[in-house]
């Protein structure tokens, strides 16, 4: 069986593992009091530093877009790691919990991804942060 | 089976709509059993050692090497560890500038701004340290570095320019590397992890030894007469990082999406005295099991 998108689930994670190892406080930019959950199609994915970004296209009820940005950890971080590059395509369905941005932006931070219907990603509360 | 290891991406590839595959292996595994296990990266178990520090030819232990914090180091980013009750003794002003830290300013280093000294030894993320005869260069994680000249005999200038790392004078004494740091910024400063302040009076003295192959130490003294009634100490150990392990470009500015969107201050402080989400409301419930 085959395990698609272990990159975004890695890059989450590192993102939400340990405030003081990331280059802002997640807790200064995201509500711990604003947990969501987006559905929606992997529509960019940014490989940048400090942080990398995996954005979503949400459809609402009456059809309107938006791009849901998740924050991951930088890429040196990483490749630490030994990434290796597998199978993940844009277009793919994820749905993503976590906290929203403070300023009603659509920026999360996640703590559960679901790729095609399968969880692939989960940071449990009290973990990490 | 997966598999790790494989090329590294290059950072500048963004991959656009038309762009074949990506993915990344075995990693799931960290994910699922080990929530801490991802920040190992850059945090290391402590290690006992028996082996002697190096030296460099002219007879001064080596202080070079990748450094990564321990768990040990609690709370991490808190300039006030050493202290009781993690108290740290602000004057009043030292108390409004707190304030004002945690109510008007956005983290410094979120803005790609450096977070000076002594911040960098407060921090959670490993630096580097390279060692020559006349000057020692300490390398941090977000690119950037200071540059300590080496020698007994200098003194601080007249009127020095006020920087992020300050003016920075070193000498050894005896196996002791001490770095004398005065001439420090007053905006844009955090002293540390959580928004605690510093004024441009601060004056940091550093002692740095190699005890074994394996650790580097610090003494920092930290003087502040405008916003702290006396002087107070941080003490932090650092263990080698693995063969191979070295800092890597971290260009801050590059896509700092977050700058447009962080709030004032650190976000929570914890009981424990580190900053970060303290309560944390209920996610939706799990999806059920999609059956494969």
């Amino acid at each position: 069986m085959k395990l698609s998108l272990i990159f975004l689930a890695l890059g989450l994670s590192l993102a939400t593992v340990g405030s003081a190892l990331a280059h802002h406080s997640f807790a200064a930019e995201f509500d711990g009091n604003k947990p969501i959950r987006i559905q929606g199609t992997l529509s960019k994915i940014e490989w940048t530093n400090p942080h990398s970004w995996f954005w979503v296209d949400v459809k609402d009820d009456a059809g309107n877009t938006a791009t849901w940005g998740c924050e991951g950890a930088s890429p040196s971080v990483l490749t630490r790691k030994g990434f290796q590059k597998g199978e993940a395509k844009l277009g793919d369905q994820l749905v993503v919990d976590g906290y929203a941005a403070k300023d009603g932006s659509h920026l999360m931070n996640s703590r559960r991804i679901y790729l095609n219907g399968k969880l692939i990603f989960e940071q449990t509360e009290g973990d990490g942060q | 089976m997966l598999r790790l290891g494989g090329a590294r991406t290059p950072a500048s590839r963004v991959p656009t709509h038309g762009d074949a595959t990506w993915a990344f292996a075995a990693l799931l595994l960290f994910a699922f059993n080990s929530p801490g296990a991802l920040a190992q990266g850059l945090t290391a178990p402590d290690v006992k050692s028996s082996r002697p520090a190096p030296r460099t030819a002219d007879g001064h232990p080596d202080l070079s090497g990748y450094w990564k914090g321990t768990r040990d180091t609690k709370p991490v980013g808190n300039i006030a560890k050493d202290l009781p009750g993690l108290k740290l003794p602000l004057t009043p002003a030292g108390e409004a500038a707190l304030k004002h830290n945690l109510t008007a300013t956005i983290d410094p280093e979120s803005l790609c701004i450096p977070g000076g000294i002594p911040r960098h030894n407060a921090s959670a993320l490993p630096f580097e340290v390279l060692e020559g005869p006349k000057k020692v260069a300490f390398l941090y994680w977000y690119t950037y570095f200071r540059l300590i000249p080496v020698d007994a005999q200098r003194k601080h200038t007249e009127d020095p320019e006020p920087s992020f790392f300050g003016e920075e004078l070193g000498r050894w004494e005896g196996d002791t590397l001490v770095i004398d740091s005065i001439a420090f910024k007053d905006t844009q400063v955090w002293i540390d992890e959580n928004a605690n302040p510093h004024s441009d009076a601060l004056h940091v003295v550093e002692r740095w030894t190699r005890p074994d192959y394996d650790h580097i130490h610090v003494e920092t003294l930290i003087e502040d007469k405008k916003f702290y009634s006396k002087p107070f100490t941080y003490s932090r150990t650092w263990v080698l990082g693995k063969p191979g392990e070295e800092l890597r470009e971290y260009a801050c500015s590059e896509n700092n999406v977050d700058r447009d969107h962080l709030q004032f201050g650190p976000g929570p402080i914890r009981p424990d005295g580190t900053r970060g989400f303290d309560t944390l409301a209920p996610l939706p419930p799990p999806l059920p099991e999609k059956k494969e």
